[in-house]
């Protein structure tokens, strides 16, 4: 490419590289807040991921160093250990892996074939078979963190050896600390009195929902730095949130109880890494304009649906599988092609 | 400032430097030898105007045109050496004759017939000299400026003067209007008077601040014409697009921008106008650019006549033509490889693109990745991610609904994509076959068409054939019964249906003559 008349020239490896450094503020509150067990996952997430595909690629005889230099499995790895909550022993995630490159990507055809985006599909598989461990979010100040240095965290991934400190109290919620959207669910289902162990409780959630605000904040940041760069297209991060500002907002005014704030519903849970960079993965989205919108304004609507009515916590996985889905639809029905068509 | 027009989709170029070497017009020496190449698509010897051997003078026309190809001039004074025919070959875009000129470097014209005041001439009659003078779209089109003229005539209300390079290499448009405004202007107002137009619209791109300020000056006091400012993107000089971002709307499919009351014109075109009605020069030379991407410090203008062989004019700047370069007519966008080095500069020429062949860069070709980044660079408006797709399986009908003949190979799709795919490469293949199938099913139908009526032919001539049987039975049950007057009748009826069929039939047997030529 001629670099020297042409403003921005890409090249997708080079886009992968950028998408990748991204993340790396939203990177590094994770390990803020949860400990260095986020960084060590994450290498495991990369590396087991790269065997995979290299053995893939051996299997069907392409060129190795094309194929595996594009970066395009590092990012999906990345994006995958970015989502899931980080006490996972190795044997999940290596399944989390297999399904992520081996199934839903190499089975369908290898880069730019996949209908359904990697990263979703070993997250929703994943929350589906185990969905106690996917859950559950530990905190690094909170009263069992084994997660305080590398050593532990290691010992935990990988020989799932857990060194409690006996002399605390266990509370029950110790081991599977809910997420403040699944303690908003509970709370919304039973109208119970607060006692005092329950207070207890109230206040770590409160410091994980902080967290997840700072967490949401710092993925906001880099999905500018995306938008600036003019790597995605701002239609469909946009779109999303606005729908589900939209939705949230005006379910808010009807009922404070039973619905949570708008603001909450943006900065909890998974909405910006979703909004920045999941949804405009560009393999699995709508090439058309108008497509973009449309897809970015049902996923606001399905994450809507899913985090106040369904039995999951935050429903970010199946609304970007679901809208994955629509997509063929979208492509064949929104087309406005050609030059001067309009009028004739 | 004033508003800058603006269009979807396209490239941003980087501007290109101010360099006085722009606007200075260099002249190329003659060479021995001029190769004049000559596209006829129905070959006739008769409409060669010389012989093998024959001396001509400068601007002496070698061909007879026709109603498609406009006449052509010999470049130089000398004789003539050799004329080659080249009939047989069967690609379109081939050209048929090859005349080789030997220059004596006399540089003796013929008389020229210049004319003061065109205003006392009909348009007609201005149309005429400018077909006599061979003037095409100099913009790369090459369709006959007087065709255009002629059809534009009280139907336009806009002459539109195209001074627009998208291309960011090319500055030969801009060196002729620096060096040769006064000209343009007198150019437009003979085009204005000849098609009776209301306004002239000079468009320029952003970048080149003097030339605005310039014209701007010039125009001040006068009310026909205007300065519109476009912003420097690729590809803004198309007259498609160019209409577009001008008024807002698009050229419905299959009609013409005169249609809508707009006539485009390039500078350079105008130019030539000017020259051959009020000097009396045919077209013989135009302004080519060369541009040297290894070094920079050469890309200058030029003023190379028609016919120049390439590389002579190569030679002539010391820039070596061996294995390691490549030589592109075109820009950086829209180029094609010169493979023969004895072709020469035509007419619609107007960038030689020089390059190193680098071999040990190779640039990989992923798998599309669907970003639709080509998507939103189309400044026509298709979907060449999915176009790709189905010229690669080679579904013609998809293809059809995506509008394919609707792209104007700019390349930009092809420069945006990350995945470093050569879509262009295959979209050109892709109109090919769709422009075979059209052909193809236009035949189909006049050929159902020609069946149906030899059907119905047949049909009345039994009629006829029936009729008389039964006349004659009729005739030899009661011969006496029936009058003389009734046969009479029938029998001039007959004459005259048999007339008309045999008129048809003639009709029929013309067409399909044509069709197989
Ligand atoms: S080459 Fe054709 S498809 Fe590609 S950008 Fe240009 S007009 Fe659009
Ligand atoms: S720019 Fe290239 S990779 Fe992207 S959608 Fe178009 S053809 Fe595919």
């Amino acid at each position: 490419m001629n670099i020297l008349y042409i403003s921005n020239a890409y090249d997708v490896r080079k886009i992968m590289i950028l998408v990748i450094l991204a993340c790396i503020p939203g990177l590094c509150t994770e390990i803020y807040f949860f400990g260095y067990g986020v960084l060590i996952q994450m290498l495991l997430f990369i590396i087991i991921s790269l065997l995979f595909e290299l053995i893939i690629l051996k299997i069907r005889r392409k060129n190795i160093k094309n194929s595996l230099f594009d970066c395009s499995s590092v990012l999906t790895a990345v994006l995958l250990g970015l989502s899931i909550p980080f006490v996972l022993p190795w044997w999940m995630i290596i399944f989390g892996c297999f399904f992520s490159i081996v199934i839903s990507k190499y089975l369908y055809g290898g880069l730019g074939q996949n209908i359904f985006n990697p990263a979703m599909i070993a997250y929703v598989v994943l929350l589906i078979s185990f969905p106690v461990h996917m859950s559950s979010w530990n905190e690094k100040n909170s009263s069992l963190s084994f997660y305080k240095d590398i050593k532990n965290s290691i010992n935990l991934i990988l020989f799932h050896q857990k060194k409690y400190d006996f002399k605390e109290k266990i509370y029950p919620d110790s081991f599977t600390e809910a997420t403040p959207l699944d303690d908003f669910k509970t709370k919304s289902h039973f109208n119970y009195d607060l006692s005092q162990e329950e207070l207890l409780i109230k206040k770590k959630t409160k410091n994980v929902s902080i967290a997840w605000k700072y967490i949401n904040i710092s993925f906001l940041i880099g999905g500018l730095f995306l938008l600036y760069k003019n790597i995605i297209c701002w239609r469909i991060p946009l779109s999303f949130l606005s729908s589900l500002f939209f939705f949230s907002s005006t379910t808010y005014f009807y009922s404070q109880n039973i619905f949570c704030s708008p603001l909450f519903h943006l900065f909890s849970g998974g909405t910006m890494i979703c909004a920045f960079f999941i949804a405009t993965d560009p393999v699995t989205t709508s090439s058309t304009k108008i497509g973009k919108i449309f897809f970015g304004s049902i996923m606001g609507f399905l994450v809507w649906i899913i985090r106040n009515y369904s039995d999951y916590p935050d429903g970010i996985g199946f609304s970007v599988l679901f809208a994955n889905m629509i997509v063929p639809l979208m492509d064949a029905y929104l087309k406005t092609s050609g030059y001067g068509r309009k009028n004739s | 400032m004033k508003k800058k027009y603006n269009f979807k989709g396209g490239i941003q170029c980087i501007s290109i430097k101010k360099d006085p070497r722009e606007y200075f017009l260099n002249y190329l020496p003659d060479p021995e030898k001029f190769f004049i190449y000559i596209k006829y698509s129905h070959f006739k010897k008769n409409r060669l105007r010389v012989k093998v051997g024959q001396e001509v003078l400068c601007g002496q026309p070698l061909t007879f045109g026709d109603d498609l190809i406009v006449p052509v001039h010999s470049p130089t004074s000398g004789w003539i050496k050799n004329i080659y025919f080249n009939p047989k070959s069967s690609d379109k875009n081939q050209e048929k004759i090859k005349i080789v000129i030997l220059s004596n470097h006399l540089n003796k014209w013929i008389r020229l017939k210049t004319i003061k005041n065109y205003k006392t001439y009909t348009p007609q009659s201005l149309i005429k000299i400018i077909y006599q003078s061979g003037i095409v779209g100099l913009g790369g089109a090459q369709f006959p400026s007087s065709k255009k003229l002629t059809l534009s005539i009280n139907k336009v209300h806009t002459l539109i003067v195209n001074g627009i390079e998208s291309e960011p290499c090319m500055t030969a448009d801009y060196c002729l209007m620096q060096n040769y405004i006064n000209e343009i202007l007198i150019g437009c107002k003979i085009v204005a008077w000849i098609s009776k137009v209301k306004d002239i619209l000079i468009v320029i791109q952003e970048d080149k601040t003097e030339l605005i300020l310039k014209i701007q000056k010039i125009i001040e006091n006068k009310q026909l014409f205007k300065l519109c400012i476009i912003r420097k993107k690729y590809p803004g000089g198309s007259s498609k697009i160019l209409i577009k971002s001008l008024t807002g709307k698009e050229i419905p499919y299959g009609k013409h921008s005169i249609d809508m009351g707009y006539l485009v014109f390039n500078v350079a075109t105008i130019y030539a106008i000017k020259r051959s009605i009020i000097n009396g020069e045919p077209l013989i030379k135009r302004i080519v650019t060369l541009y040297n991407k290894d070094k920079n410090i050469l890309s200058k203008n030029f003023w190379v006549k028609i016919g120049t062989p390439i590389h002579f004019f190569l030679n002539y700047l010391k820039i070596d033509s061996n294995l390691n370069t490549l030589i592109y007519s075109g820009g950086v966008f829209m180029r094609y490889l010169i493979v023969n080095l004895n072709y020469s500069i035509q007419k619609n020429m107007n960038c030689i693109y020089v390059k190193k062949n680098k071999k040990n860069k190779k640039k990989i070709e992923y798998p599309c990745i669907n970003c639709g980044y080509c998507v939103h660079a189309c400044p026509v408006n298709l979907l060449p991610q999915e176009m790709f797709l189905y010229c690669k399986n080679s579904d013609n009908q998809k293809l059809k609904q995506l509008n394919i003949l609707d792209c104007i190979e700019c390349t930009v799709c092809e420069k945006v994509c990350p995945s470093n795919i050569p879509l262009v490469k295959y979209f050109r293949i892709g109109k090919k076959i769709q422009k075979n199938i059209d052909i193809e099913n236009d035949r189909k139908k006049l050929f159902s068409s020609l069946f149906r009526k030899r059907e119905k032919r047949l049909l009345i001539e039994k009629k006829i054939f029936y009729s008389k049987d039964q006349i004659s039975n009729i005739k030899k049950l009661d011969i006496f019964s029936r009058t003389q007057e009734k046969e009479e009748n029938n029998s001039i009826n007959q004459k005259i249906i048999e007339k008309s069929l045999r008129k048809e039939m003639l009709k029929e047997a013309i067409k399909r003559a044509k069709l197989k030529r």
